[in-house]
């Protein structure tokens, strides 16, 4: 008698549940037509996880790379070369007398560095396993040109710039700076020694990737435009078209190879990125006298349409630009015609990456596309994002590369772009997890 | 359950309900009727419903009531696949009194909650830089005086004072070394006044031998409230040393809320026989939303942004239909439905009150204790699903709603002159 009442009080009280279900079923992860057991991600600094002008991960900015966002709304496996410490030192803020400032990063060569700069840490100098297999072989500063190196100039060149010096792994005999390759952030890689060398190539082909995004190219066009567009040094150059294309079918047709799925993705417009657009004449309402490209000497009042770089805020401060026999350097400055020579690379450049993805087959984000929005500005779950820099929120101190906001909507588009091609339903990343600004 | 019973009436009594923040629960008999009372005037409720109403009430009539609203609603967005709000249940009262001053003239007060609304998340949810939970609560009160104009027409109108109170809190997007969000407490209250007018007709009656047919129409107006909200605080939270210029740990605002109008047309027709009576109720409101076009916050401290969203709601139309079957005058049994249409556009819908267009259905029960007494009990069951976005915030959400409310009312009447006459009878 006892158990059905207590029974029938339970049916009740069931099916008034039942009768009272709002709550959504969990969402099952379709995969459609890719693999991604094997996720492995190609590129240069944005898809590295540099922000702040540096490789860190006191708040996870390494770790929150954009494709390692990707692996973890897949939930595959995505090893990552993490940075431990300070990293490669780092922009920062701190607030001084009532105003935020950028503290860069400290820097070895000069003498009057912050005393609140942030060095490199020591554990820097071998950060990374070489042995170890990687699923992000993206290195800071690597232009598609470096992939490969086609005859002892090129090797030598790249090599240096990419090189490692870590004792086991037998040390470059052609010393860079200070007997370290030019670039750091490609030493968690092996590329050999001169005469045995293992170019970046062969480090795609030994991923043996099912699944890959490729987001390399950014750096083709980006160096040349930062430098002010100096050409001099060799890191500036830009690539390039035919060279460009020849190695990016290279990557292509090495992915296609090895039976890899894969997306690719265009070069943004960077000249429209904060490092460009925050220091301008409406802003400094004083004249600016500037020099004009590498190879002119010609001294000129600045005009809007001239980008000045952020990093010549601090030289304006010092009086530097003010007047004609004391004019902003050209590395400072990325004139008007400059401009409109780095927006028009940028366009060969991308139409070249359409027709190579198409001869191969992959299908390409239009990242270009996807920028131009955010400089616009969005808005994700009530949180604004522009290309304002600090208070945009999705740019990171150097005004080039997002930070961890930024990459989650950058990942979310990789997202869509995928799902739209391989019959997927990856879910897109909560944007408002993921750090914006670290203020002060 | 007792524990969590106890917990929720404790906590914030008002939740969104329907028809944007109005809290259709206004009076019992009304409510298990599908809130159609306009043209009925057969309880004190009618104060609220339809001043006119109470020169259908002799003698002296008191109506207390309180509904338990329990709501339940389930959010998926493309990035989570539910997201459960935590919103407490929530207690509106009511509280109505007429009274006869003589033969043409009555008088009635009222106390109720007319507009409400609780939303609440957990902390950590993907909209909090949209909404972490938000309480808006009025309190109504309402002197009237009813005219009967001719023995067919009456006339009724009231003065209302509202006191409304508001919080809301939600996270701010700003990060330290040590925090990775701000968060904003605003708070507020204020008064505002208003009037509802209506017009009652006993318009028709048809006598025949064994039976009676009533018709009855009544026009109610209740006029929109701005309420305004002169010293809202606000306190920042979790803010980085660097922007506490711009976000104070305390800040006064100034905002407004007006609160709409409602006008609304109904009839009712009351079959009555000796063992029983059959009553139909309509009622058709007439609710003008498009008050509530923007919210703005205006902030004391010079720095901080001020904050101003744009609602846009429109006005909407609720259809509302009851039935009332009644045994020997005794017991009553009630089924109602209504058809809301949501005042909020397709763009603007904010998890903070996810309204939809609904059919809902209501059913009551009724008993007369004795001539003085007797007791109403009601039910309404709402179940809605929208799939739609807030534009302004880039948030766009399926929604699952339930509400379940149960509502109890107590009414007592006693005549003065019935007792004097009395003894004239005798």
């Amino acid at each position: 008698m006892q158990a059905i009442k207590y029974l029938s009080v339970f049916a009740v009280v069931l099916l008034f549940n039942s009768c009272n279900k709002t709550e959504f079923d969990e969402y099952e992860t379709i995969y459609g037509d890719a693999n991604f057991s094997n996720f492995v991600s190609v590129g240069d600094s944005y898809t590295q996880g540099l922000q702040d002008g540096g490789l860190h991960n006191e708040f996870g900015q390494q770790e929150n790379s954009f494709p390692s966002i990707i692996a973890k709304q897949i939930g595959t496996p995505f090893v990552q070369p993490l940075v431990s410490g300070t990293g490669s030192g780092y922009m920062h803020l701190a607030y001084r007398n009532g105003k935020i400032e950028v503290i860069k990063a400290y820097n070895p060569d000069i003498s009057d560095n912050d005393p609140e700069a942030i060095n490199y840490d020591n554990s820097y100098n071998y950060w990374s396993d070489t042995t170890k297999k990687y699923n992000n072989l993206a290195i800071g500063g690597l232009n598609v040109r470096n992939v490969v190196s086609k005859n002892i100039t090129q090797a030598l060149e790249y090599h240096i710039y990419l090189g490692t010096t870590h004792p086991s792994q037998g040390v470059l005999a052609w010393n860079g700076v200070g007997g370290q390759p030019i670039n750091s952030y490609g030493r968690f890689l092996n590329f050999g020694t001169i005469t045995n060398r293992i170019e970046y190539i062969e480090h795609i082909k030994r991923s043996n990737a099912t699944f890959f995004t490729n987001w390399l190219g950014v750096n083709d066009a980006m160096s040349w435009a930062k430098s002010g567009g100096d050409a001099v040094s060799g890191s500036s150059e830009q690539t390039n078209p035919l060279e460009f294309r020849e190695k990016y079918d290279t990557v292509l047709a090495v992915f296609k190879a090895m039976g890899a799925k894969g997306v690719c993705a265009t070069i943004h417009d960077v000249t429209k990125s904060p490092l460009f657009t925050t220091v301008t004449l409406e802003k400094v309402k004083k004249d600016i006298w500037i020099k004009e490209g590498a190879d002119t000497t010609i001294i000129r009042k600045a005009v809007p349409e001239d980008l000045i770089l952020l990093s010549a805020s601090s030289l304006i401060a010092k009086g530097i630009g003010l007047i004609p026999s004391d004019p902003l350097p050209h590395q400072q400055v990325l004139d008007k015609d400059e401009v409109i020579i780095a927006r028009n690379h940028i366009n060969q450049l991308n139409a070249q990456i359409y027709a190579s993805a198409a001869a191969y087959g992959f299908p390409v984000v239009d990242m270009s596309a996807f920028m131009e929005k955010l400089n616009a500005g969005v808005t994700y779950d009530g949180v604004a994002l522009t290309a304002v820099f600090i208070e945009g929120g999705a740019f990171s101190l150097d005004g080039l590369h997002t930070n961890s906001r930024g990459n989650a909507l950058i990942a979310n588009e990789f997202i869509r772009v995928i799902n739209a091609n391989f019959g997927s339903n990856i879910r897109p990343a909560i944007v408002g997890n993921y750090r914006g600004v670290t203020f002060p | 359950m007792k524990k969590i019973v106890l917990t929720a009436l404790a906590l914030t009594p008002y939740f969104l309900f329907a028809g944007g923040f109005q809290l259709n629960l206004q009076g019992i008999k009304g409510v298990g009727m599908g809130g159609a009372f306009t043209g009925l005037g057969s309880d004190a409720s009618t104060v609220f419903f339809n001043p006119a109403g109470m020169n259908n009430l002799s003698g002296h009539h008191f109506t207390a009531g309180f509904n338990y609203v329990m709501p339940k609603v389930s959010l998926q967005t493309p990035e989570t696949a539910n997201i459960n709000q935590t919103s407490p249940n929530a207690t509106p009262f009511h509280f109505y009194y007429s009274g006869q001053l003589n033969d043409r003239m009555k008088f009635g007060f009222l106390v109720n909650n007319q507009f409400g609304s609780t939303s609440s998340f957990e902390d950590n949810w993907q909209g909090r830089y949209i909404i972490q939970n938000i309480a808006l609560k009025t309190f109504m009160f309402q002197p009237t005086m009813s005219y009967k104009i001719h023995d067919k027409l009456f006339v009724g109108g009231g003065f209302v004072y509202t006191r409304g109170s508001f919080t809301t809190e939600k996270a701010v997007p700003v990060a330290s070394a040590t925090t990775t969000e701000g968060k904003a407490s605003l708070s507020g209250s204020g008064d505002g006044v208003g009037y509802n007018i209506g017009l009652f007709s006993n318009i028709y009656s048809l006598k025949k031998e064994i039976s009676t047919t009533d018709f009855r129409l009544g026009v109610s107006y209740r006029s929109s409230m701005p309420i305004d909200l002169p010293d809202g605080e606000v306190e920042f939270t979790n803010i980085p040393v660097s922007l506490q210029n711009k976000f104070p740990a305390k800040t006064t605002f100034v905002s407004k809320i007006t609160l709409p109008s409602v006008f609304t047309v109904g009839f009712s027709v009351k079959h009555s026989k000796e063992n029983y009576s059959l009553e139909f109720a309509y009622d058709l409101n007439y609710t003008a939303w498009s008050s509530y076009d923007t919210l703005a916050f205006n902030f004391a401290n010079n720095d901080t942004p001020d904050s101003k969203t744009t609602k846009d709601w429109q006005n909407a139309m609720t259809h509302r239909f009851g039935l009332d079957f009644t045994y020997k005058q005794k017991y009553s049994v009630r089924v109602g439905a209504y058809y809301d249409k949501t005042p909020i556009k397709d763009g603007f819908v904010s998890p903070e009150l996810p309204d939809a267009t609904q059919l809902a259905y209501t059913a009551g029960l009724g008993y007369k204790v004795n001539d003085k007494f007797s007791i109403d009990l009601s039910y309404i069951r709402q179940s809605a699903r929208r799939e739609s976005s807030l534009e302004s915030a880039g948030f766009t959400a399926k929604y699952n709603r339930i509400v379940n409310v149960f509502g109890i009312g107590l009414n007592y009447n006693f005549s003065c002159k019935a007792k004097e006459t009395t003894p004239s009878i005798n």
